[in-house]
Order: C-alpha cells, then sequence, then structure tokens
C-alpha cells in the first residue's frame, strides 16, 4: 500500500469527522499575571468555575507535579521539576511561562484545561475554562474538591452533568 | 446561506445554486485543490470542475454535509489532475496513451482498488473516531484539508513544532493500527 492510496482512501471518511475536524477550537491557555494568594482567590470565584488541584509538602509535592513532566512539556526548567523543592516549585508556578508549560502538561495528562493562576497555602490555584465532559471527568476524579453548586455551569449543564454522574456510577 | 438552503437550489435547478456555493465554500475548495495541485490555473479548473459535478449529481444526491460533499469531489479531480500531469511529465508517450485507454475499460484491478480504498476508509474512520478530539482534527486538517502545519498552528495558536511531533506520533500509531487491521504497510 502507497502513501497516495491512503491519502485517496481519507477521501471518504465520515462526514462527522470532516466538520468535527474544520469547526474545533482548541482549548487556550492564556498566561495569567502573577498575583498574591489572596487576589488569586478573588480572581477564581469571580471566575466562577475553578478548581483546587491539591498538591502535598515535600517530596511528594515535586513526585506529584513531575507526574506532568515528560508529557509535552519541552520547557529545560520543567523538566528539572523532580530535583527542586516546594519553594522552587511555588517559584516556578509563579513564573509566566513555566505556568503556561505546567498548563499544558495538566491538560495533556488529564485532560483538563487550566490556567494557573499561583499558590495557596497548599493548593495550585487554577481557573478552568472545561467543556462539560472534562468537568464531569475533574467531577469523578476528585469531586471533593470540586463544587458543582458554586460553578458558573448554567443550571441546565449542572443538571446535565449530576445526570451523567449517576449514569457513570451506575455503571461502575 | 444555510446549506439546505442551497442544496433546495440545486433541486429547484436554479443557477444561483452555484453562485451561492461558490460563496459559501469557494475558498475552502480552492484551498484543497491547492493544497495538492499548488497551481492557480490547475486549481481554478478543480473548483470549476467541482461545481459542474455537483450541479450534475445534486438532485438526485442530497447531501447530509454540503462541505464534506464538495471537499470530496475536488480532492478526488484534483488527485485525478495531479496523477494526469505528473504521467505526462513521467513519460510522454507510453504513459499517456495508456492513462487515456484505461478511461475507457473498468480493469479488474480498478475493482479491486475500490474495494480496498473502502476497506481502507472504514479502517481509517474506526482510527479516527478512537483519537482524542485535538489529535483527530490535526490529522483529518492536514490530510483531508491539506492544511500546512504553520496554518494549523497559528489557528490554534500553539507551536508549529508541537505539531509537527504530533503528527509525527500519529502516524506511527496509524501504521501500528494498519498492521493490526492487517494491512501491509
Amino acid at each position: 500500500m502507497s502513501g497516495e492510496m491512503l491519502f485517496e482512501a481519507m477521501t471518504d471518511i465520515d462526514d462527522e469527522l470532516i466538520t468535527r475536524a474544520a469547526d474545533f477550537k482548541p482549548h487556550k491557555i492564556i498566561p495569567i499575571k502573577v498575583i498574591s494568594g489572596v487576589a488569586a482567590a478573588v480572581l477564581v470565584l469571580a471566575a466562577g468555575v475553578y478548581a483546587f488541584i491539591p498538591v502535598s509538602k515535600g517530596n511528594d509535592t515535586t513526585m506529584n507535579l513531575s507526574n506532568y513532566a515528560g508529557v509535552t512539556c519541552d520547557t529545560a526548567s520543567f523538566e528539572m521539576a523532580p530535583e527542586i523543592n516546594e519553594d522552587g516549585l511555588q517559584e516556578m508556578v509563579e513564573q509566566s511561562e513555566n505556568k503556561q508549560a505546567l498548563a499544558e502538561a495538566v491538560y495533556e495528562k488529564e485532560g483538563i484545561c487550566v490556567h494557573i493562576v499561583g499558590w495557596l497555602e497548599d493548593y495550585m490555584i487554577c481557573i478552568e475554562n472545561i467543556s462539560e465532559e472534562e468537568y464531569l471527568l475533574y467531577l469523578i476524579k476528585s469531586e471533593e474538591k470540586v463544587s458543582l453548586e458554586e460553578s458558573a455551569l448554567t443550571k441546565e449543564q449542572k443538571e446535565a452533568v449530576l445526570k451523567m454522574v449517576e449514569e457513570y456510577r451506575s455503571q461502575k | 446561506m444555510e446549506d439546505k438552503d442551497i442544496i433546495a437550489l440545486y433541486w429547484d435547478r436554479n443557477q444561483q445554486a452555484i453562485v451561492e456555493t461558490d460563496i459559501k465554500y469557494g475558498k475552502l475548495c480552492k484551498k484543497i485543490s491547492m493544497n495538492i495541485l499548488s497551481d492557480v490555473c490547475d486549481c481554478e479548473e478543480c473548483v470549476n470542475d467541482t461545481y459542474h459535478k455537483a450541479w450534475n449529481t445534486i438532485p438526485p444526491t442530497r447531501p447530509d454535509s454540503l462541505r464534506a460533499y464538495l471537499g470530496r469531489i475536488v480532492r478526488n479531480i484534483s488527485i485525478s489532475l495531479y496523477r494526469a500531469r505528473h504521467a505526462a511529465k513521467r513519460d510522454c508517450g507510453f504513459n499517456v496513451l495508456l492513462s487515456e485507454l484505461e478511461e475507457c475499460v473498468e480493469s479488474r484491478e480498478d475493482v479491486e482498488k475500490q474495494m480496498e480504498l473502502r476497506f481502507l476508509t472504514e479502517i481509517l474512520n474506526r482510527w479516527l473516531y478512537s483519537l482524542k478530539e485535538e489529535d483527530m482534527a490535526l490529522f483529518v486538517r492536514r490530510y483531508w484539508h491539506g492544511d500546512s502545519v504553520e496554518t494549523i498552528a497559528g489557528q490554534w495558536n500553539v507551536r508549529a513544532n508541537k505539531l509537527s511531533v504530533k503528527l509525527c506520533r500519529l502516524r506511527k500509531e496509524l501504521k501500528k493500527y494498519l498492521e493490526k487491521e492487517g494491512i501491509m504497510v
């Protein structure tokens, strides 16, 4: 089989795939200026949809975040994550460029689009810009950390998410 | 204008259908053709032939997606023209004579090839549906629409290099998938 044949076979792929590909808009990860913890919390609450990604202290911190390394992240400093301590990690997160890299890695690994705002106590603060499906995924993974009630989803979206959660649990 | 209204014009045999098609999908058709042929004159010829074919096939066809329908026509016409141009360049004599005569008969090889293509398309569909939305969109944008990596990167606001790496990985995955499905690659 030749590449030409494969190219030709692509011609008749499903309409749905062609339309979805043409309409696809990737998540935008926008670097956010470094702000203080309090301001970040205000911004997070103002944004409505939010999540705290828990990160424990000490070695676990670096281990946890190092899980995100090497996915798509090609920033040298980020690849150094396993070696740096918590302070270093916080510093890294507060650097705009590295936040971008970290956000990209989180998206690749978890399928969650996050804007990493900063650091508050033991939590890395993120503003999420997520689809229902991704929200559901995140909800299932860490439901204690996410408040559906306080999210910016519409009533219909919340109901849809709850329905999906129920279905997911009943299948489990 | 909505697709269903344009299709209705075709069914009414109203020539405004071509005008509306050109307004809505002319750019897409030109882009697909240009990405295959890289020649403005050839591209215009293909797009005109596409409109002509659409006019002759709607009705009886009522496409679900006019974008996909026109895209397929312009893609097929452009591939055929590409082959004709290259055959002519390769050998001005024998190949051209053969390709002209091949139009008169439907050889067994053609039928087999069509079946093989259909089988391959089914596998591609399954594989594409199994991908993450972003990966599927990237692959289809590159290999169906023929968009350059730079164009996609610009529109998605990501680095072209990142997309190139991703495409490389996807091609490797596809190779494995085809092998798993029994396709000799």
